[in-house]
């Protein structure tokens, strides 16, 4: 069932994408054994309590289907308490430091992404900057900044090493999407969300928006990139290199 | 059926459709309110001009106060008109007074809210104004329901008993408008 | 036909939430083509919506969020809904409980116009500048707030039917409460009274949530305020002129206060009829009638307290995500009870297979599916993977469309003799039911596969952007095909409801049912009994007709 089920899903390329998948797939095994049962029961009593000629009168069922559903319940509760919630508390920890961190400024219809360079802190942003070219609004005079770059609409993260997205929205409500890491959040204007994640394979993958955020909402998605460490670290040094220099 | 078992159903009916009407009413106005003391637990600061403008022209405690004895002032006389159980002839003068507090009630929220507004205090101008607006809107329409309601009982044509019946319900109503007043009172001017 | 008797003012929910029932359908039907077919012209589509939202015969975006809002829209608030509380409940309770009408008749006919009129203020939007509402039927601020003047029309329309509603509901619990038979007492009521009782005093307590929020939504729109609207926003850049300072997360949590009930409002309905069905093409009464009260009551008084399940990815924190887990869990326990109840009363019957039971039975399998697939949704690391996906679609699917629709058809098959005196031809019925059966599974079992592979709902082009969707978009064709199919079936049923209407089979009580709607003549005269019924004993006395 595991293997089916994950035959269908995007392919689970982060730490915690695994387990996650193990929930849903518990909670599935869960669903189909319980509803096939259900479902024999069923079909056992249409077929042998049919209308015919004759039939013999039956009598009423006993207490046994109360077991049954005592049965179901035991099974959630250990769905809940046993699978569900311990992966959801381990996810809920702040990420292990040193993470890579990256801001997503959201709007209708890109995902901006804020890299703070080899520095790893971000500059102070100022709507007076934004422009075409900068959508995020980087202020140079900021030191913080002479080493940060925007990109549009393309997210790159290094392997194996814990990613911490900030991020925000300037208009509407987008839901930010990562179906091969597991991971997926509202991002609500005005609201501080972050949420992270640890790629585990390198691969190129998209970036979605899962929320309806207007017309364009079907077109708002993004490359996403996960590279090993050194090329990660090559990307950020090239990008920075076509930085033009701070007047 | 016999008649008196008739009305005693009718007289049932009523009054549970009176109270599912009634909490149909506390969601609403619940909804408003926990709407305002979400918004307002989630922002920093809380401006409320109107506080301290009005006060100038004609002191907000005594306004409220004044308000507050209008609602107040619906709920006894309807209470006269219930009869307090014992149906008593010519009564509808009483539901006259309930109409004439809550027209005064619904004015003066009016003349208040005017009264912010020429000032550019209007409910675009910030969150706090607009709860204020909203909720004040919400009491000020329910009182003005209440006045109708009187009329009504006022014009209605039915034995006394039935008057008294109906004279019982609209105390409840004012009993709940006076509840929602005092809270949006609170939760507006004291906490 | 008095205009506030009780049968006449249920026919006409029916018949108009019929109506807005189909309109829910054709607009389901123009979508579902450019989901097939993205970008491909509609031949004469132009000719229909004008040069705004087709040109050249292709659907413009604009046009399609307008038609998935308003399909969502006149399914919940404008079909099922009114169909299952108002419709059947005004019709049928005041029978089944032996009164001779309604407790406020004015009150109910006054609930049907504003139904009527919210009903046509909110579909003729579609003619305003903008067109209709485009937001989805969940009209999540900001989105909603910047959206065009269609919106406003909702939001008025949304009211209205809180106030409708409001008012069937109060009339409905008054009337079980003072007008039942002598000797009826609660523990004698027929379960579908019990689903009624249950779904109006939902709709009572909370849809006031959601006009509280409209009003609020309203004034933002209209008032220019910021209740819903954080500081600091920009449209392409260019600052929106308010004063900011709102919180669009308090949208969703009134939003949902009410619409997590309104699914269980879509659902009760469902089992009560379903019940008395069973009951009586089974001949068995129902398994644990006290249990399933408790159960139906329990389920409607906890399904108020899980709404922020729609609302795990907010970014709200462990402890809330963690309350709201743990209730969502604890509320499949009833409907598990529920379906076991219903499935075990068949034991040990003599099942007569009629279309009526037909449809009641596959109603089991279909919200047995369409609860299971909504555990996963439940737990919020699974929630991650399928939130917003087709996944989600198939699973409300297939509680309200192949679930509570299937019921509503068995309650027309069931309650047409009643209605008219005649019954409905159980050959077309058959026909009816078995394509209706293959059809809606065509189109909604793929859809669990759809989400899983990860294509989001409220999509367009169906994903053609997506990298990730590509394998599933040529099922979209079939699934087009079979909605258009399951249309075809539909109009064997209308036929035989026109036809057996004047030329049906004669019948008074067809079934031998033991519910005391069949103590009156069908169609029941004004007043409804010939002779006031009393009461003497439970609602259902098929173990009874073997001893
Ligand atoms: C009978 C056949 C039906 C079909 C084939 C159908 C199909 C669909 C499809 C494909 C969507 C997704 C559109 C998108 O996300 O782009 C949708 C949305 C929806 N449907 Fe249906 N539907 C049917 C009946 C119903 C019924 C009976 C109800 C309710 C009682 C309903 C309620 C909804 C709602 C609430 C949405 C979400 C709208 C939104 O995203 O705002 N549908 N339907
Ligand atoms: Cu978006
Ligand atoms: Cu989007």
């Amino acid at each position: 069932m595991i293997g089916w089920l994950q035959s269908w899903l995007p392919a689970p390329a982060s730490a915690h994408a695994a387990e996650f998948d193990r929930v849903l797939a518990a909670a599935h095994v869960e669903g189909l054994v319980v509803f096939a049962s259900w479902l024999a029961v069923f079909v056992l009593i249409l077929v042998r309590f049919r209308a015919r000629r004759g039939a013999a009168p039956g009598t009423p069922a006993g207490a046994w289907p109360l077991v049954a559903i005592a049965a179901v319940v035991a099974g959630d509760v250990w769905l809940l308490a046993g699978s569900a919630l311990p992966a959801w508390y381990r996810r809920a920890t702040p990420p292990p430091a040193p993470a890579n961190e990256v801001r997503v400024v959201a709007e209708q219809f890109a995902w901006n992404v804020h890299y703070p360079g080899p520095d790893g802190v971000f500059g102070r942003t100022n709507r007076a900057f934004v422009g075409a070219a900068d959508p995020v609004g980087i202020d140079r005079r900021d030191p913080a900044a002479h080493d940060d770059f925007v990109l549009i609409g393309v997210l790159v993260v290094p392997e194996g090493r814990p990613t911490l997205v900030h991020l925000s929205s300037k208009d509407v409500i987008h839901g930010f999407t990562l179906a091969t890491m597991r991971v997926k959040v509202d991002v609500t204007p005005g609201l501080p969300i972050t949420t992270w994640f640890t790629p585990v394979t390198t691969g190129t993958w998209e970036v979605g928006c899962s929320q309806l955020c207007g017309l364009g909402h079907y077109r708002m998605r993004a490359l996403f990139e996960v590279r090993s460490a050194d090329a990660f670290r090559a990307f950020v040094a090239d990008e920075v290199a076509r930085l033009e220099p701070a007047p | 059926m016999s008649a008196i078992a008739v009305a005693d159903r009718r007289a049932q009916a009523a009054s549970t459709g009176m109270w599912l009407f009634l909490a149909s009413i506390v969601m609403f106005y619940g909804s408003l309110f926990s709407g305002f003391v979400l918004l307002r637990a989630g922002s920093e600061t809380w401006e409320m001009p109107w506080k301290t403008g009005l006060s100038a022209e004609w002191p907000m405690a005594v306004d409220h106060w004044f308000r507050t004895m209008w609602i107040g002032f619906a709920v006894m006389q309807s209470r006269r008109l219930s009869g307090a159980g014992v149906p008593v002839a010519g009564l509808p003068r009483y539901s006259w007074l309930v109409v004439l507090a809550g027209v005064f009630f619904f004015a003066r929220c009016v003349y208040v809210a005017g009264w912010l507004a020429a000032q550019g205090l209007v409910p675009s101008a910030s969150v706090p104004l607009a709860c204020w607006y909203v909720l004040n809107g919400a009491v000020a329409v329910l009182v003005l329901g209440g006045s109708i309601a009187a009329v009504w009982v006022a014009l209605e044509r039915v034995p006394p008993t039935q008057r008294a019946r109906r004279g019982a319900m609209l105390q409840r109503y004012w009993m709940l408008m006076l509840a929602l007043w005092l809270i949006t009172v609170t939760g507006l001017y004291l906490v | 036909m008095r205009l506030s008797d009780h049968k006449t003012i249920g026919l006409a929910y029916g018949v108009t939430a019929a109506g807005f029932l189909v309109v829910g359908f054709l607009l389901m039907l123009l979508f579902r083509w450019q989901l097939a077919w993205p970008g491909q012209p509609m031949p004469i589509a132009t000719a229909i919506f004008g040069e705004t939202n087709a040109p050249g015969g292709i659907l413009l975006p604009e046009f399609y969020y307008q038609l998935v809002a308003m399909h969502g829209t006149v399914m919940i608030f404008l079909a099922v809904v009114p169909f299952a509380t108002a419709g059947l409940g005004t019709y049928l309770v005041p029978l089944q409980i032996g009164a001779s009408g309604l407790a406020f008749p004015r009150l109910s006919l006054l609930a049907f116009v504003v139904y009527a009129a919210a009903g046509l203020l909110m579909v003729a939007s579609f003619a305003m500048p903008g067109g209709a509402a485009n937001s989805g039927w969940t009209s999540y601020p900001p989105l909603a707030i910047l959206a065009s003047s269609g919106q406003t029309a909702w939001l008025a329309g949304v009211f209205l039917l809180g106030v409708s509603s409001m008012l069937s509901a109060m009339t409905l619990i008054a009337t079980v409460v003072a007008h039942r038979a002598p000797g009826l007492w609660l523990r004698r009521l027929p379960f579908f009274v019990w689903a009624q009782v249950v779904t109006a005093l939902l709709l009572l307590l909370a849809f006031p949530a959601l006009q509280a929020a409209a009003v609020f939504q309203l004034m933002d729109r209209v008032a220019g305020t910021s209740v819903f609207l954080p500081s600091g926003l920009a449209v392409s850049n260019v600052p929106l002129t308010v004063s900011g300072g709102g919180n669009p997360l308090l949208w969703q949590h009134l939003f949902w206060f009410l619409a997590h009930p309104e699914v269980y409002v879509l659902v009760l309905p469902a089992m009560g009829i379903v019940a008395e069905v069973l009951t009586a093409h089974a001949r068995r009464n129902l398994w644990r009638y006290g249990l399933m009260v408790n159960a139906i009551a329990a389920l409607g008084g906890w399904s108020m307290v899980v709404w922020a399940h729609h609302m795990l990815l907010t970014g709200m924190g462990t402890t809330m995500s963690t309350f709201f887990q743990i209730t969502t869990v604890v509320v499949s326990v009833p409907s598990v009870i529920l379906l076991t109840c219903l499935v075990v009363t068949l034991w040990g019957g003599t099942i007569r297979f009629t279309t009526a039971m037909c449809f009641a039975l596959a109603f089991l399998p279909m919200f047995g599916l369409g609860g299971v697939t909504g555990l996963p949704l439940g737990l919020a690391p699974s929630n991650v993977i399928l939130h917003d996906t087709y996944y989600v679609l198939g699973h409300f699917h297939y509680l309200v469309a192949p679930g509570t629709l299937f019921a509503l058809f068995a309650a027309v098959y069931h309650w047409f003799p009643k209605v008219t005196g005649r019954r409905l031809d159980e050959r077309l019925g058959l026909v009816h039911f078995a394509g209706s059966f293959v059809t809606m599974n065509a189109i909604f079992l793929p859809m669990f596969l759809m989400g899983l592979v990860g294509v989001n709902r409220r999509l367009y082009d169906a994903g053609l952007q997506y990298e990730l969707a590509e394998p599933t978009l040529r099922w979209n064709a079939s699934m087009t095909w079979s909605a258009v199919t399951l249309g075809v079936f539909q109009l064997v049923f209308l036929w035989n409801v026109v036809r057996s209407a004047r030329r049906g089979e004669a019948a008074d009580n067809p079934w031998q049912a033991t519910t005391l709607e069949w103590a009156a003549p069908s169609p029941p005269p004004p007043g409804n009994f010939v002779t006031p019924p009393v009461v003497s004993g439970g609602p259902y006395r098929y173990d009874e007709e073997r001893a």
